[in-house]
């Protein structure tokens, strides 16, 4: 049987495993070569398209489900379930930023002028594509069990980094237009983060309609 | 009050193959035997409204307590929680918010049994005897007014005779306040000693192991005469040679020891010794089970 981790233990996980694989890929590119801006977009895409859907899925798959005991004396199941993934829901957004912060320092390197300015943009837009990414595996997990987990993934690797209309359907599409990487969507970038909130309160809103009080 | 198992799977791997369960309890006391400690544990889950069924519904008076968290706070139900994830919080301090979350549903807590000894309440649960814990979430479930179920799975037998006595009035109390009281029993024996109405109804399960319980005990010939009258005791034996020695058989040793107990305090007698003897298998002794030999 599968133990079932804590949340915040199955976070530490995929944190780590998600570290690892940003700090290959991100080498990996340096060592390609290109101009600095293309290796820092790419980067930045890998992660936030990519490795942040795969840690969210490895993260929320291991979590395993709420037991508060104090659910048999009349306890809310809803406030018990988002205190048991509370940690996925403030660390995966953690984590994305710090990974964020860790490719814009290495592929610009410290003393661009231009990496802050980088940050204050990049930064929200890290934040928020986790916190749409872990709300939607969060509801994924409970409308159709681990199955669904496996096919949000996909779906998020296939359609949400498409060169297509249809990606603005997921919050891929409205990342990469955030960052400036691949079809341009067809309205302002303002839009784009508005989608962004759209997409986290929908999945938090999504998430907790399936759980009972 | 009506307690309805409609139709319920349950998650637990060893009742995936089990067909649903359909249970229609009113008031009174009822005996459930299930003898799979897996089952007794995810339909006691599934009744608390702690987890949902993989299928079906429980419904108490046309509720369900898996969506209904009012009504899980009216619910007296004891399953063998885990409490071993609440770290250091102590049995004082969570008996505490089980009565601001009861009293935030409007349930009134009734006076307490007593059941644990009130220093060791000052512990973290972690720190408590698996006995002690098991007392307390007994307390727990036995601590609601006008509780329209009551559903102890597995209780234990309260080490002291006057908070068993106190244990059988307040559930006698509880079922003719109209709530359903539920005992979940792994034997028939036990069942007949709980419940008025046994579920589901059959036969004695023939694999029940006979438990023996020596006692030595002053003018042990009135001990015995006291323990036919208990519907736990399937016999009594007197050994020729040690006169104070009485063998008491049965199938549940707990229930075997209170009614030991129980027969010394009203005979008044001086009881020496109580000690558990390798059991026998029943169909060795059906004389001590039709009446005794004594």
């Amino acid at each position: 049987m599968t133990a079932r981790l804590g949340a915040g233990r199955s976070l530490y996980r995929s944190s780590l495993a998600a570290a690892l694989l940003t700090v290959a890929i991100t080498g990996g590119l340096l060592s390609d070569g290109g101009s600095t801006r293309a290796v820092t977009d790419q980067a930045l895409s890998v992660l936030l398209l990519s490795t942040l859907p795969l840690m969210a899925c490895v993260a929320v798959w291991g979590a395993g489900a709420a037991d508060d005991l104090l659910l048999g004396f009349g306890g809310n199941r809803r406030r018990s379930t988002v205190w048991h993934s509370a940690a996925l829901l403030w660390g995966l957004p953690l984590v994305s930023s710090l990974l964020a912060v860790l490719v814009l320092v290495w592929t610009r390197g410290a003393n661009d002028p231009r990496l802050v300015a980088d940050l204050v943009v990049t930064l929200p837009v890290a934040t928020l594509a986790a916190i749409a990414t872990i709300c939607a595996f969060l509801a994924a997990r409970e409308w159709f069990g681990r199955p669904g987990l496996v096919v949000l993934l996909l779906v998020w690797l296939t359609f949400g980094q498409a060169d297509l209309l249809l990606a603005a359907a997921l919050p891929g599409g409205h990342v990469r237009h955030l960052l400036g990487v691949g079809m341009a969507l067809p309205f302002d970038p303002g839009w784009s983060m508005a989608a962004l909130w759209g997409f986290s309160l929908f999945g938090f809103a999504a998430w907790m309609l399936r759980v009972p009080p | 009050m009506s307690v309805l198992v409609d139709h319920v799977v349950l998650r637990a791997a060893s009742a995936r193959k089990l067909p649903p369960w359909t249970l229609d309890l009113g008031a009174g006391t009822h005996a459930l035997v299930l003898t799979d400690t897996d089952v007794a544990l995810g339909l006691s889950r599934v009744v608390a409204g702690v987890e949902g069924p993989k299928r079906g519904r429980v419904l108490v008076d046309s509720d369900e307590p898996y969506r209904t968290p009012a009504l899980r706070a009216r619910l007296g139900i004891h399953y063998g929680r885990d409490f071993a994830g609440l770290g250091r919080c102590s049995a004082h301090d969570f008996s505490a918010r089980v009565r601001e979350l009861r009293a935030r549903h409007g349930v009134v807590t009734a006076e307490p049994l007593g059941l644990v000894d009130p220093a060791r309440l000052a512990l973290p649960l972690a720190q408590l005897t698996a006995q002690e814990r098991s007392d307390f979430e007994l307390e727990l479930a036995l601590s609601v007014e006008k509780a329209p179920l009551v559903w102890l799975s597995r209780p234990p037998w309260p080490a002291r005779d006057t908070a068993r006595a106190e244990v059988l009035e307040r559930l006698r109390r509880r079922a003719a306040d109209g709530a359903a009281v539920v005992v979940v029993v792994s034997t028939d024996r036990e069942a007949s000693v709980w419940g008025d109405q046994r579920h589901p109804p059959g036969q004695p399960d023939p694999g029940d192991r006979l438990r023996t319980i020596q006692v030595v005990v002053e003018r042990p010939r009135e001990v015995a005469a006291e323990l036919q009258r208990d519907a736990a005791v399937l016999g009594t034996e007197l050994d020729p040679e040690r006169p104070n020695v009485l063998l008491v058989f049965g199938t549940d040793e707990l229930a075997l020891r209170h009614a030991c107990g129980t027969a010394v305090v009203a005979r008044q007698c001086e009881l020496s010794e109580m000690v558990s003897l390798p059991g026998r298998r029943r169909d060795a002794s059906r004389a001590g089970a039709s009446g005794g030999r004594t």
